[in-house]
């Protein structure tokens, strides 16, 4: 479903830094993909590119057999929000809407028409397990609570791939337990899930996984 | 009897609300003695960070007290408070860095300008000690990673605070520098008489310790006294490895 | 469902960036008050006498209300710059959803628009309003019943206002989306701009401070230097002097910091770090100080110009006697303006006529008529009484009365006097008075003329002495300008008729309106209800309020402009420093969050703070404090000289309220950054 040719990015702010070093990956649908390593390893950068949230310098990425770097900005905006869902680890929601519109905001950036918006938002909510949550502000849960909204919210169109990023990052032990627990009830129901972390306790959930250094996979 | 500078009592410290409460800290109540170095170990969300923040009064417990020499800081509020920060207790946290735009020496002094002291007169010895009076009218930004935890180190200690709270001091060094900060520390707290509670999860900073408590699921889980004198750091550290395996956790999981 | 958000966004950021928003609206209140300026009560008054002058001042709004448009685009451009990348991360996350950059795009568009309806609905009331107060107090200040009150809409004043205003916005906020919607989603969302910290140089800095004083100093004292205004050379000169002096003055200033650092006591709280912070800020915004300083120093001088132009153009109101000047110069003409005064409407509504004959005296200089009498004209003896006065005024002195004087008959003169409630000159056969118009007049002047009768001077004609009575007399003998004469002779009729040929003398005709007219229905309806008859002759005359018109007219003029822009650059110079700061307070709020961990209460911190920005503000202010002092000190003495001596007291009362003005903006811009300041504060405590 995915497949990475000798990918290579360089960051320049003034010293040039190099990401990602000649990275060769395929990831077929249906898997968990664990990606781990030390901060700097080039792991995130990986990720950003794969949500295509951000560019790189050479190499290949294919989805679905096609290349996204031909994507207009138009089409590359579409991606993002229809083939990927983002969960960060610290849940970038937007304190200043409720739970419900956060999770609406995909949806509404789609064209999506309203009626059909608010009953998939009761769905998703009820995946994640938090219906009366619905018109809360995400600052008044707990970060358990708002990374599982911030779930909900990348699922909102059907995303063929769930980025995550860290997402049990800031949480304690038994949330961080609860949200891998979801991610693997998902994924048991055929999302494709590809996750950063440098906790390796987390291997349990993976069927895969990849280890980075200094911008290299490791075999 | 040695004095207890630190009292932890039944501390509790849930997240989340109703239904969803975790616990992070589970009724651990533990103490710290007079010139100890004690450190505290335990897996990534064993409540060992939890428990440094609560003592740091960075955050209010939901239950139990925590006694430093007798007074119950966990109920501090606004001026109160503000004076034990900084004052009472040091701090060698690895977010409270340097401020880059103060030079060496108003960055050790700024506890003392901080709260209103005078100058400090433990200054330069503290400066001998460490080592770091090259750097004392240098900005942050020139000098190395050691020297920076090292100046860090002497303004945790400018007020002679009754504890100081060290949260992975050696987390962002190298083996050299690490080894060298411990050295330090280590001697700081048998020179000083600097009371000493490191939260770590690096086996070789621990083994400086003179006891470790070994945290999880919110409650001490064991206890770890170097034999003193005679057990040395070495054996004391192989010690540490074994339990730290026992505990399915530790270093090996963390990068 | 997105204007919803819209207008969460427009709250959220108007209480953010209140100091912006406010500079936004005095911004339009100023572009309305400029743009309306036609239909102010004083200009429509004016118009109907000074037209060309008028028409001139209008003329020039344009240019000025462009050039405030240019400068308010910088102003808006750089504090959106601002409000965008502290949104950063906001926008990252909607194209991290999968939102369109076009779409983005148009929706900060939007958001523009938004803000921009809210700004124009509270700015433009505000500004309707304040314009016709403004007309108001002026029709006050000029005086009760001379012009009526019309409220008048400015429809394109609005428009003017809405499309500059509107569009200059636009165009910063489209040249700032653009921008932004180009760059990849993650980089807006890893927002953590490391700075590259620059360093501070002591030493450096020293010198650059020692430097700039050096060439600040000089340009002060070349701008009280006289000379310094004949020259656009030494001008500019001092001009280039000040701007580098100032410039390289902000650039070493923070050297001083170092110094009150070290010698601080740390008694105060947070004291060092206060200092450091401050100097930190002012080493890094030292550009933008700089031209904030400057902009303080242009509002000045424009404000104390528009003042001396006013003060200068205002006369003692008193000076208002006669009320029409007909001009007579043959029988003819005479017999005409004399049936004009005979006619009932005119004989109703005038009480009083007064006649004065003037004409040159005749000597040789008018060289051709070879049978015409010449009167021989000595003033040798005048040169011994101008040898008096000191050295640099004598040369222009003598030129009042090297050449051939006009000669004013007694007993019109008399009849002048007695209209105005004066004593009558007695002259003796040998005595002549000097007169010269008021408008030449001034108290320096008046003081020289005084040192130099004194004297007694004798002025020979034809081998006779004549005595020169010892007070110089400006009481007008006309009402505006039909002869202007900068020195004359008051004679005796009997010398005059000796004088002069009967058929070169001029004759004014000066009427005067019955006072109980004025009364009943003040002075410019009373003027205008005989002008309206007196029009109907065909004769040519002129009338008070061509006088008066002209004085106002310039009065009028200048403080507007003047004010106009003064209030334009103070806005930007205060929300330039206001939102630097909170710019640099947004970027070390991790060090704010270092200092509560080692134990800083919220009040420690909103102290630091509030002494910051004290500070911050008073430097530049200060430095264009002192350099105003000089600046207009240089401008009065340069080009308004005569001002500095007479109105003394008035320019005093007048520097103080504008003293008291500034004084009160700049302090309320102060304390509404020190507020926003607290606001952030409390709020990243709470986290």
């Amino acid at each position: 479903m995915i497949k990475i040719n000798h990918l290579n990015k360089t960051y320049n702010n003034g010293i040039k830094v190099q990401a990602l070093r000649e990275v060769n990956l395929v990831i077929e649908q249906g898997e968990f993909i664990l990606i781990v390593g030390k901060s700097g390893s080039g792991k995130s950068t990986l990720l950003n590119i794969l949500g295509c949230m951000d560019g790189y310098d050479s190499g290949e990425y294919l989805f679905l057999d096609q290349n996204v770097k031909s994507l207009s900005s138009r089409e590359s905006a579409q991606f993002r929000n229809h083939k990927v869902g983002f969960v960060f680890q610290s849940f970038q929601l937007i304190n200043e809407l409720t739970v419900g519109e956060n999770i609406e905001m995909s949806m509404g950036i789609a064209g999506v028409p309203k009626n059909e918006r608010k009953k998939r938002v009761k769905d998703l909510l009820e995946i994640v397990g938090l219906e009366e949550k619905e018109n809360c502000r995400p600052l008044q849960l707990s970060g358990g609570q708002q990374q599982r909204v911030a779930i909900a919210r990348a699922l909102a169109n059907n995303p063929d791939v769930l980025l995550c990023d860290e997402p049990t990052g800031n949480l304690d032990e038994e949330n961080g337990i609860k949200i891998m627990e979801l991610l693997k009830e998902l994924n048991g129901k055929g999302s494709t899930i590809i996750m950063v972390t440098h906790d390796l306790t987390l291997k349990q959930y993976a069927d895969r996984i990849i280890q980075m250094k200094d911008g290299r996979i490791i075999p | 009897m040695q004095k207890k500078i630190l009292e932890v009592q039944s501390l509790y410290k849930a997240y989340g609300r109703n239904e969803n409460t975790t616990n992070a800290l589970n009724g651990l109540s533990c103490s710290v003695l007079e010139g100890e170095f004690l450190g505290i170990m335990g897996s990534s969300g064993s409540g060992k960070t939890t428990l440094l923040n609560c003592i740091a009064t960075m955050i209010r417990p939901s239950n139990g007290r925590i006694l430093l020499n007798g007074e119950n800081i966990g109920e501090f509020k606004g001026k109160k408070l503000a004076g034990y920060r900084g004052n009472k207790i040091g701090y060698l946290f690895q977010e409270f860095e340097l401020l880059d735009n103060l030079t060496g020496r108003e960055n050790i002094l700024l506890p003392a300008d901080i709260h209103g002291e005078e100058m400090a007169d433990n200054f330069q010895e503290l400066v001998d000690y460490l080592e770091i009076g090259e750097v004392l009218d240098k900005f942050p930004s020139q000098m190395s990673g050691g020297q920076k935890q090292r100046v860090a180190a002497a303004r945790a200690l400018i007020l002679k605070p009754d504890i100081i709270l060290a949260d992975e001091p050696t987390g962002a060094l190298d083996s050299k520098n690490a080894k060298s900060m411990m050295d330090k520390l280590s001697g700081l707290n048998q020179w000083n008489h600097s009371t000493i509670m490191m939260v770590t999860h690096d086996a070789n900073a621990a083994s400086y310790c003179s006891r470790i408590l070994f945290i999880q699921d919110g409650v001490i889980f064991h206890e770890l006294r170097r034999q003193l004198p005679g057990e040395a750091q070495h054996d004391f550290y192989e010690r540490i490895i074994s339990v730290m395996a026992q505990l399915g956790g530790g270093s090996a999981n963390v990068f | 469902m997105f204007f919803k958000y819209i207008r969460r966004n427009y709250k959220r950021n108007y209480k953010e960036n209140s100091i912006f928003f406010l500079s936004l609206v005095v911004a339009i209140v100023a572009f309305y008050v400029v743009l309306s300026l036609e239909k102010q009560d004083v200009i429509t008054f004016l118009r109907e006498m000074e037209s060309d002058a008028v028409n001139k001042l209008l003329g020039l709004i344009p240019a000025v209300y462009g050039f405030s448009l240019f400068l308010i685009f910088f102003l808006i451009y750089f504090a959106a710059k601002y409000q965008m990348e502290r949104r950063n991360h906001e926008f990252g996350t909607m194209m991290m959803f999968g939102m369109k950059r076009s779409r983005l795009f148009l929706w900060l568009l939007a958001e523009d628009i938004y803000s921009s309806i809210w700004a124009l609905g509270i700015g433009l009331p505000v500004a309707v309003l304040l314009s016709e107060v403004v007309s108001l107090v002026t029709v006050k200040i000029i005086g009760v019943g001379i012009i009526g009150h019309q409220f008048t809409l400015s429809l394109k004043g609005i428009v003017f206002t809405v499309l500059g205003f509107a569009g200059i916005k636009m165009f910063a906020n489209v040249l700032l989306s653009s921008k932004m919607i180009k760059k990849e989603p993650a980089s807006l969302m890893n927002d953590v701009q490391e700075e590259k910290q620059k360093e501070i140089r002591q030493r450096r800095s020293a010198g650059f401070l020692v430097l700039g004083i050096l060439l600040l100093a000089s340009a002060y004292i070349l701008a009280i230097l006289k000379y310094t205004w004949t020259g656009i050379g030494l001008f500019s000169l001092t001009m280039v002097l000040g701007i580098s002096g100032t410039f390289l003055l902000f650039k070493g200033i923070c050297a001083i910091f170092t110094v009150i650092v070290k010698k601080g006591t740390a008694k105060e709280r947070l004291f060092r770090f206060t200092f450091r912070q401050l100097q930190e800020n002012v080493f890094l915004c030292s550009g933008s100080l700089c031209v904030s300083s400057l902009f303080i120093l242009v509002a000045v001088a424009c404000m104390s110009y528009g003042v001396a132009v006013s003060v200068q153009n205002i006369k003692d109101g008193s000076s208002h006697s006669m009320d029409f000047t007909f001009e007579s110069y043959d029988e003819a003409s005479a017999k005409e303006i004399e049936m004009l005064s005979q006619q009932k409407e005119i004989q109703d509504k005038i009480t009083s006529w007064s006649k004065v004959r003037v004409a040159y005296l005749k000597t040789d200089e008018w060289g051709e008529d070879t049978d015409r009498m010449h009167h021989e004209y000595d003033t040798s003896d005048l040169d011994r009484a101008a040898a008096v006065l000191p050295e640099e005024e004598q040369e222009v002195f003598s030129t009042y009365y090297a050449y051939t004087p006009h000669l004013i008959a007694l007993s019109g003169y008399n009849e002048i006097l007695k209209n105005a409630g004066k004593e009558p000159i007695q002259l003796g056969d040998d005595e002549m008075a000097v007169f010269q118009d008021s408008e030449f007049c001034s108290g320096e002047i008046e003081k020289l003329f005084e040192s130099f009768l004194e004297q007694k001077p004798e002025l020979k004609i034809d081998g006779k002495p004549y005595r020169l009575k010892e007070k110089v007399y400006s009481e007008d003998i006309v009402v505006d300008r039909s002869i202007t004469m900068s020195f004359a002779l008051i004679v005796p009729d009997a010398r005059f008729d000796e004088f002069v040929l009967a058929d070169s003398i001029f004759t004014y005709w000066n009427a005067y309106i019955d006072s109980g007219l004025v009364e009943e229905k003040g002075l410019m309806q009373a003027i205008s209800l005989v002008d309206a008859e007196m029009k109907k002759s065909g004769l040519e005359y002129e009338n008070y309020l061509q006088n008066m018109g002209r004085q106002l007219f310039y009065v009028v003029a200048s403080s507007y402009l003047t004010i106009y822009l003064a209030v334009i650059f103070l806005i930007i110079a205060n929300t330039v420093i206001g939102l630097q700061f909170l710019m640099r307070e947004e970027k070390i709020r991790k060090r704010y969050h270092t200092l509560v961990c080692l134990g800083s209460s919220s009040d420690d911190i909103c102290r630091s703070s509030g002494r910051q920005i004290k500070w911050y503000f008073q430097i530049p202010i200060g430095v264009a404090a002192i350099s105003s002092i000089f600046g207009v000190w240089s401008l009065f003495s340069g080009i308004l000289p005569n001002v500095m001596y007479e109105e003394m007291q008035t320019l005093f009362l007048i520097a103080g309220i504008i003293i008291a003005i500034l004084f009160l903006m700049e302090y309320s811009y102060m304390k509404m950054v020190m507020r926003i300041s607290k606001r952030n504060i409390m709020g990243m405590m709470a986290e």
